[in-house]
């Protein structure tokens, strides 16, 4: 059941009736009962991944707690002698039960999403080697959200190890956390101490809120339909036949499928945010104006921020603080100084997150080109932070100015594009040919011919699209100044409802038919 | 407490480390700022800061990591 469905928006009403009909005691069972049935409107059958990893740190996380109690009452009755054994032996038994709950959780996530990236792999290296007969490729579909929920069980692990929170003792809440409807699907990463306090919080019904959360969604659904939908046929006619246009082309459709990227996602992080708003639920915000970075490293503290945090606090943190990093810390700061001390653990840690980053978009080498592509800038770009504030001295360039802000904005934009050669391609030599091709073929002429570049819209769509992109920019930069509230307050209810109705209108002359739109880009990673 | 000032000043000399106390919660400190910070503390003053320490509430200010440095010493 996508969520600009009319099936949806049934769903939803239904679930917010329930929720504020039910006792407030109890409305928490009325969000477990919506999972379920959002869930088997997809595949039920793949229910049973999402109950396994469930389970697993369910159950992984109560032992944690439990050796954590034992471990705080050992440690009150030790002697001072004794506290760092006491310390050392809970956390070698903490480790050992993680170390085997964590790989149970991932294995059936890494089996599914991997197996056939490695099989085809181990394929290839029986055909170089000569090696006759190949192993069968697997063609299994990932089950829905597993890819987020994988990722929200292990969270919430950690957490629990870490001791940020206690572990639930209830399955059936922490279940209803787990397969929250509106995170299921595109996430955003969510934490159990954060969003699971939320859900089981008692909310009362605030009409505020259902007008605040009905204009959130109303906006998701006219960025994805109104603006994302509609441009899907501009990049898939140009880039699915790239030869046949000029590199102009190209590089348009790659600049055409970021903006249609961010409609797509952000939108439906607005519907998600919308629907738990009207709940009374506070579900994480994953965008922050990406297009406003100025560089690569704050675009990714833009961009999927909960994806980022989620790799900052169980990948960065463990990687660089862990014994290798700090090793390594000290050995360049002995060898190149202090400020290479600082930094090179970081990088060490950054090798990590990317090569994580770039697989769990997607079982590709082009994926990983992709975050090393992103490593190798954010990399560079601290690496020559130093040489870089020389340059822009000497030449008395004003970093603060509007100009050098919007060139820095635009130079970033197209780094990320260009980026996205390899996480849009279906392979690396289609990558490279059409990297290749856009540069030895570019056709700058056809610059003055404007009709050549919004190839497969009809002329209503790109009229409505490029109004949707207007209003999606001035929103921003709105948002950016942090004026956007405040105007929105000031904004009389007349017009407020004629901007609806606009919208309203707008979404209804794209939909086309019951489903209403294409299904959203994030939910095939 | 002076100690830690100039481990934070050497590590952000544009940060007024006296002042802040939102220096995790507004992002004024990154993730490269506070494996820095992690690594010169626990060189500086002999403790060991790990992963169930890093609680935006340890470092949102230079009082609250010297609170979390006096804690660790025991």
């Amino acid at each position: 059941m996508a969520f600009t469905s009319l099936g949806f928006l049934f769903f939803a009403l239904a679930t917010v009736t329930l929720y504020f009909v039910f006792p407030k005691k109890w409305q928490w069972l009325v969000l477990f009962a919506a999972n379920l049935y959002f869930y088997s409107t997809y595949e039920i059958r793949f229910l049973v991944f999402l109950l396994a990893a469930g389970l697993i740190s369910y159950a992984a996380a109560l032992i944690l707690e439990k050796q954590n109690r034992s471990s705080e009452l050992a440690l009150k009755n030790a002697g001072a002698e004794d506290k760092d054994r006491v310390r050392r032996e809970n956390l070698k038994r903490k480790k050992r039960i993680a170390a085997i709950a964590i790989p149970l959780i991932l294995s059936s996530w890494i089996v599914i999403k991997y197996g056939r990236f490695f099989i085809s792999n181990i394929n290839a290296l029986i055909g170089i080697s000569g090696t006759p007969g190949k192993l069968p490729e697997p063609e299994w579909i990932l089950p829905l959200g597993m890819s987020f929920y994988t990722f929200h069980a292990i969270a919430y692990l950690i957490d629990v190890y870490r001791k940020k929170y206690p572990a639930e003792r209830n399955f059936l809440k922490y279940f209803t956390f787990l397969s929250f409807f509106p995170h299921m699907i595109q996430g955003p990463f969510s934490r159990f101490g954060e969003l699971g306090k939320s859900i089981f919080e008692e909310h009362r019904f605030s009409t505020d809120r259902l007008r605040e959360g009905s204009a959130r969604i109303l906006w998701g659904m006219f960025k994805k339909i109104v603006i994302a939908d509609p441009l899907a046929a501009t990049v898939s006619t140009i880039l699915g036949d790239h030869q046949a246009y000029g590199g102009v082309q190209i590089l348009f459709a790659v600049f055409v499928y970021s903006v249609r990227l961010y409609a797509d996602f952000s939108g439906y992080m607005d519907i998600a945010c919308g629907l738990s708003h009207i709940l009374g639920i506070r579900l994480a915000e994953n965008f922050r104006r990406p297009f406003f970075a100025k560089t690569v490293d704050e675009y990714w503290r833009r961009w999927h921020v909960t994806l980022g945090f989620w790799f900052r606090d169980y990948v960065f943190y463990p990687a660089s603080m862990g014994k290798a990093g700090m090793k390594l810390s000290k050995w360049a700061r002995s060898k190149w100084g202090p400020r290479m001390g600082k930094l090179i653990s970081g990088y060490f840690a950054l090798i990590f997150v990317w090569t994580a980053t770039g697989l769990w978009h997607g079982a590709n080498w082009t994926y990983l080109v992709w975050g090393y592509l992103n490593l190798f800038v954010i990399v560079s770009t601290m690496q020559l932070g130093e040489v870089y504030d020389k340059i822009t001295g000497k030449l008395h360039i004003r970093r603060e100015s509007l100009p050098w802000k919007l060139f820095c904005m635009l130079r970033t934009f197209l780094l990320i594009s260009v980026f996205r050669f390899f996480s849009i391609a279906p392979g690396l030599k289609e990558a490279f040919s059409t990297l290749g091709h856009t540069v030895l073929d570019f056709r700058p002429a056809l610059l003055l011919k404007p009709s050549g570049f919004l190839i497969g819209m009809y002329r209503e769509e790109i009229l409505m699209a490029g109004a949707g992109i207007l209003a999606m920019l001035v929103v921003d930069i709105l948002q950016e100044k942090e004026k956007w509230d405040a105007l929105k307050a000031k904004v009389p209810f007349g017009l407020r409802a004629f901007i609806y109705a606009c919208m309203l209108l707008m979404i209804t002359l794209m939909v086309k038919g019951a489903d209403m739109s294409q299904g959203f880009m994030y939910a095939n990673f | 407490m002076n100690e830690l000032l100039e481990i934070l000043k050497g590590v952000r000399p544009d940060i007024d480390f006296e002042k802040e106390t939102a220096l995790i919660d507004n992002e004024i400190l990154d993730s490269f700022d506070v494996i820095s910070i992690v690594s010169e503390v626990n060189e500086a003053f002999g403790v060991e800061i790990n992963m169930e320490d890093l609680l935006p509430e340890n470092f949102n200010s230079a009082e609250a990591i010297y609170a979390l440095i006096l804690k660790m010493q025991g």
